[in-house]
């Protein structure tokens, strides 16, 4: 152990911001973290083993605890949940011999609940060793278990259904065929026809990514790094992962073109641990793009245009799609997002200049380039120009991957998808908005609706209150504990959430739900305490009928209190002690 | 010297030099904005408990990360953000256990001085009775999580002679915790623990072999609100102590 | 209320140690002024237990540890107009909560059957059709019951209770004052 330790201590060169890596490599070996690993770390990385745990007990994909050689990690998802989440968990449970959230008896399979791993186009799915299994049945369980235990592990197969191929992004498109420019265009001209297209960034927040671009470029350091957050983690979406599997080398060129407007040599992919299947292939395609000469040294023989681009794998954590959370995350530390100003452009990756962008943005940038802002602008609407990749899952005829134009209202989007007898859609996931049919005029754009791709439709067979319980589990799950609001106001909400499925809340607990959630959005930290309450509050306001309809109209002065429940562990302690003697 | 600015706060102008803290600012003016987590004159606030919440620009801003800006105009003491404090400092009293009458920090403690202040009575939420640890491995501190309000001043405020971070968080969400390396608290010398202490705005950290040392009324906050308190406590000294040779 | 008709008032101690009833009587001289403003029904201080009319004012000392506390809590909503949690225990379990952590067999075993001064060879735990049942936990009284008014305080001061009862009694929101709110 001693001698496999400093082995990869060696390969990181026990450098600290590569903890992740380091915890990935024990975990790979011993399928989980040893605390025998931690001391031998400690002494070799000069850290003391609550600074390690600090980072290590961040991730829900590290283990401390041997948790089976073989982890299957079964989607939690609400979309999974509508398509039978529970049965499918019975049916690993009675397969495996062993409970959720244990290891079976033989101390092979350990079974786990993670949120959403970007497959909800193919629910209900679990990924079994880190490869991604969909739409589960019971008689495929049986068979996955029955082949895990003669050693034979699935196959990777992700069926990309693409729906709607749309302009910009399924335009026809050469490999490098954007970096042709690079060497028509200054970095000062790559910004501006950025800045012109209007385009804004692609991961929910909708930043101009020229102006950030641009922030960038100002600044007096020089050392700048190239950020591309692939930890699509927002419930429901699989957008990145249809571009990361099917077209890299344009998330690829958009990193190369942006490197070259802000003169960055290093770009860093923070890969989310849920797409490690992906990590493999995106490396070859960087190792085949570096023999064309498109990445690494004189990139383009260009003089002086070195760069390079390295995978980070995270490990398990939504809120590090924040992007100050991520940075701290791919400097091997606790995900927990900075407090900004700072903003990452002045002080980003190693407090230096950094330009964070999402995998599609980085994609649409390349088609920018390559056809012109004012192509690019033909598309979408004035205020939101261009198009937008939607993952579309849930009760439609035909979920999957849609690239639409900005401006799409929602009666359109319910004739594409396929969706009938249509209650809600949950637009963006469980940090965007819950709408009714009453707002189907409304329209996908960033002054009306805006999304980052995540789009569930449920149908009027569902129980709304049960999805929405669900996202706020999600959120009180997920939240990274470091502010009061979010990390308490999330427990709060859940507890009324639930009061409210078991009928004991009363009409008065709605508007305590709307007063709270107001104070939990105004003073939390950051995006994610700041939506968290989305999912009840627009619920809320468009279905208030379902609310009602759970709710008693008055509260009454004896508050549900079952004594019977409570005095029976007395009950039991008695009996016990009458046995005895 | 950077040219000063006019802010206002409440509709009071206020002339600041750009970049400085807000609270500080507020307060050299004779504004107070409730803080938790903030301590003074140590660079980088934490803004973890939110209390110091204001608002600038119809947006509602952590006060503690805000830097004065020419022309800002911020509301610190309006209806909706007591209540907003007051909400936060609710639900610190539901998430750890705080069973004041049995706490030596009792008196001395900030949280139950801004509830005081506050004028909270009862939580408008459920209490939790959360289980957390009891620590008392190491020879100079007791560790008493259940009151713990994870402000990240002992992980982030405290360092050691040798500049090391004595204290680290472990987990996420409501699974929240800190862990101290009892190794090195047990190096701190006496100052360095009263600091320690000190620094801890509850009762979660304390010094062992203290105990209750003052009556009821000549605590910190029997008598005095917090708001018209200063913790100003002495950054440690470094050096270390010689010892009895 | 109206000024010239007493106040009626009514007292109990839960899971309390009578602390805030002792606090209470401490009003001194004040307990004179109050005779005048009110009549004291069902409590403590002249023992009476049941309720014979609905009263003005209920004041709850104590939290709720087992059936019977529920039991005359919820008779205390039933006969007051008004409820008020006195102290910490009442508000949310004050220290017998510092067991809601602990299980309860190691409480019942530890008070019972381990402890030095169990008299017999082996100890019993108590349990007669008369004897109340314990709770899992310690509950605030408002997890039971609708309660009003909330005055911390371990024991809450003979000053503050008099401010609340008086307001109250004057038809005014009590209003408490520096000092008048503490949790110890």
């Amino acid at each position: 152990m001693k001698r496999f330790i400093e082995s990869i201590c060696k390969t990181f060169n026990c450098d600290k911001t590569r903890l992740l890596d380091i915890f990935w490599a024990i975990q790979e070996k011993y399928s989980y973290v040893p605390q025998k690993t931690l001391d031998l770390l400690s002494h070799k990385l000069k850290l003391s083993i609550p600074e390690l745990k600090d980072t290590l007990t961040f991730y829900h994909f590290f283990h401390q605890k041997p948790s089976g050689k073989i982890i299957i990690y079964v989607d939690s998802s609400a979309i999974s949940e509508i398509f039978g989440l529970n049965k499918i968990i019975s049916s690993f449970e009675q397969e495996l011999n062993c409970k959720m959230g244990e290891v079976d008896p033989t101390g092979q399979f350990g079974l786990f609940k993670t949120p959403c791993i970007g497959m909800s186009d193919q629910a209900p799915a679990a990924l079994i060793h880190g490869i991604p299994v969909g739409k589960l049945t019971t008689a495929k369980i049986k068979k996955i278990v029955a082949d895990l235990r003669k050693n034979i592990l699935p196959k990777v197969q992700i069926k990309n259904k693409v729906q709607l191929r749309g302009p910009v992004l399924f335009e026809k498109h050469n490999v490098g065929e954007s970096l042709d420019l690079l060497y028509a265009l200054t970095p000062d001209q790559i910004i501006q026809e950025v800045e012109d297209s209007g385009i804004r960034g692609r991961g929910g927040a909708g930043f101009s990514t020229g102006k950030k671009w641009r922030f960038c470029a100002e600044q007096k350091e020089k050392q700048r790094y190239i950020v591309c957050n692939a930890d699509e983690g927002e419930p429901g979406t699989f957008k990145d992962r249809y571009l990361l599997t099917k077209n890299p080398t344009l998330v690829f060129e958009g990193m190369i073109l942006a490197a070259r407007a802000i003169g960055a040599n290093q770009g860093l992919i923070y890969l989310r641990a849920e797409y490690k299947y992906l990590k493999g292939h995106l490396q070859s395609i960087l190792d085949q793009m570096q023999l064309q000469n498109l990445l690494g040294n004189q990139i383009l023989d260009i003089p002086n245009f070195d760069f390079h681009i390295r995978i980070q794998l995270g490990a398990g954590s939504y809120v590090v799609g924040e992007e100050t959370a991520l940075l701290e995350s791919l400097e091997g530390r606790r995900g927990e997002p900075r407090m900004r100003p700072p903003f990452p452009v002045e002080q980003g990756y190693l407090s230096k200049p950094t330009i964070i962008n999402n995998v599609e943005t980085f994609a649409s940038v390349s088609k920018i380039i390559k056809n012109g802002a004012h192509w690019y602008k033909k598309f979408g609407t004035s205020s939101s120009p261009g198009t937008k990749l939607l993952s579309v899952s849930g009760d439609c005829a035909h979920p999957g991957i849609y690239e639409v134009e900005w401006g799409l209202s929602i009666r359109q989007f319910l004739k594409l998808v396929g969706a009938t007898n249509t209650l809600a859609v949950q637009v963006g996931g469980p940090s965007g908005q819950c709408i009714s049919l009453k707002e189907k005029n409304r329209r996908l754009s960033f002054d009306d609706l805006p999304t980052g791709g995540s789009m569930m439709v449920f149908s009027k067979k569902r129980n709304l209150l049960n999805i929405i319980k669900n996202f706020v589990q999600f959120f009180q799950d997920e939240s990274c504990g470091c502010c009061l609001p979010c990390r308490a106001g999330n427990i709060v909400l859940n507890e009324q959430m639930h009061a409210i499925l078991s009928s004991e809340a009363a009409e008065v607990d709605l508007q305590r739900i709307q007063n709270w959630s107001k104070i939990i959005s105004a003073s939390s930290r950051c995006g994610l305490g700041q939506s968290c309450t989305n999912p009840m509050i627009s619920s809320m306001q468009a279905f208030p009928e379902i609310y009602k309809k759970n709710v008693k109209a008055h509260e009454s002065l004896y508050r549900p209190f079952d004594v019977e429940n409570k005095t029976v562990a007395y009950e039991q302690v008695v009996q016990l002690h009458e046995k005895e003697s | 010297m950077k040219k000063k600015v006019n802010i206002t706060i409440d509709g009071k102008s206020i002339s600041a030099t750009p970049d400085d803290n807000i609270v500080e600012v507020a307060k050299a003016n004779g504004v107070y904005i409730p803080t938790l987590c903030f301590y003074p004159d140590m660079g980088k606030c934490l803004g973890t408990c939110r209390v110091c919440t204001v608002k600038w620009k119809r947006h509602h801003v952590a006060a503690c990360t805000l830097k004065v800006e020419e022309g800002m105009e911020l509301t610190v003491q309006s209806d909706e953000l007591k209540d907003l404090r007051k909400a936060l400092v609710e639900l610190l009293f539901v998430e750890g256990n705080h069973f004041c009458p049995g706490c030596e920090k009792s008196g001395d403690c900030k949280l139950q001085a801004l509830g005081y202040e506050l004028q909270m009575t009862v939580p408008r939420f459920h209490y939790r009775f959360n289980n957390r640890i009891i620590e008392y491995n190491s020879k100079k501190i007791l560790f008493e999580h259940n009151r713990c309000i994870l402000c990240k001043r002992c992980t982030h405020k405290f360092k050691d002679s040798k500049g090391r971070r004595v204290f680290f968080f472990k987990g996420k969400g409501c699974h929240l915790e800190v862990e101290m390396v009892t190794e090195l608290v047990d190096q701190l010398n006496e100052e360095q623990v009263d600091h320690l202490v000190e620094l801890c705005p509850v009762g979660a950290l304390l010094k062992k072999g203290k105990g209750f040392d003052r009556p009821y009324g000549e605590r910190k906050y029997d008598k005095t609100p917090v708001g018209q308190t200063t913790e100003t406590h002495p950054k440690p000294s470094t050096k270390k102590h010689k010892g009895l040779l | 209320m109206t000024k010239n008709k007493k106040v009626s008032l009514a007292t109990i101690s839960l899971a309390g140690c009578f602390g805030c009833h002792m606090s209470f009587l401490d009003m001194d001289m004040k307990v004179v002024d109050l005779v005048d403003l009110v009549d004291l029904h069902t409590s403590p201080f002249n023992d009476l237990k049941d309720f014979t009319q609905k009263v003005d004012v209920g004041l709850i000392e104590g939290g709720v540890c087992n059936d019977e506390n529920v039991e005359r809590l919820r008779s205390f909503r039933k006969n007051c107009k008004i409820l008020i949690s006195l102290g910490e225990c009442a508000i949310m379990g004050g220290l017998p909560a510092l067991r809601n952590n602990i299980p309860l067999k190691d409480c019942l075993e530890e008070a019972y059957v381990n402890t030095p001064t169990t008299d017999t060879q082996k100890g019993i735990i108590p349990h007669h059709e008369d004897i109340p049942k314990i709770l899992d936990k310690v509950y605030p009284c408002h997890e039971v019951v609708k309660i009003d008014y909330f005055l911390p305080g371990c024991p809450p001061s003979a000053d503050a209770i008099w401010q609340i009862l008086t307001d109250l009694i004057h038809g005014k929101e009590p209003q408490l004052n520096y000092g008048q709110i503490k949790y110890d």
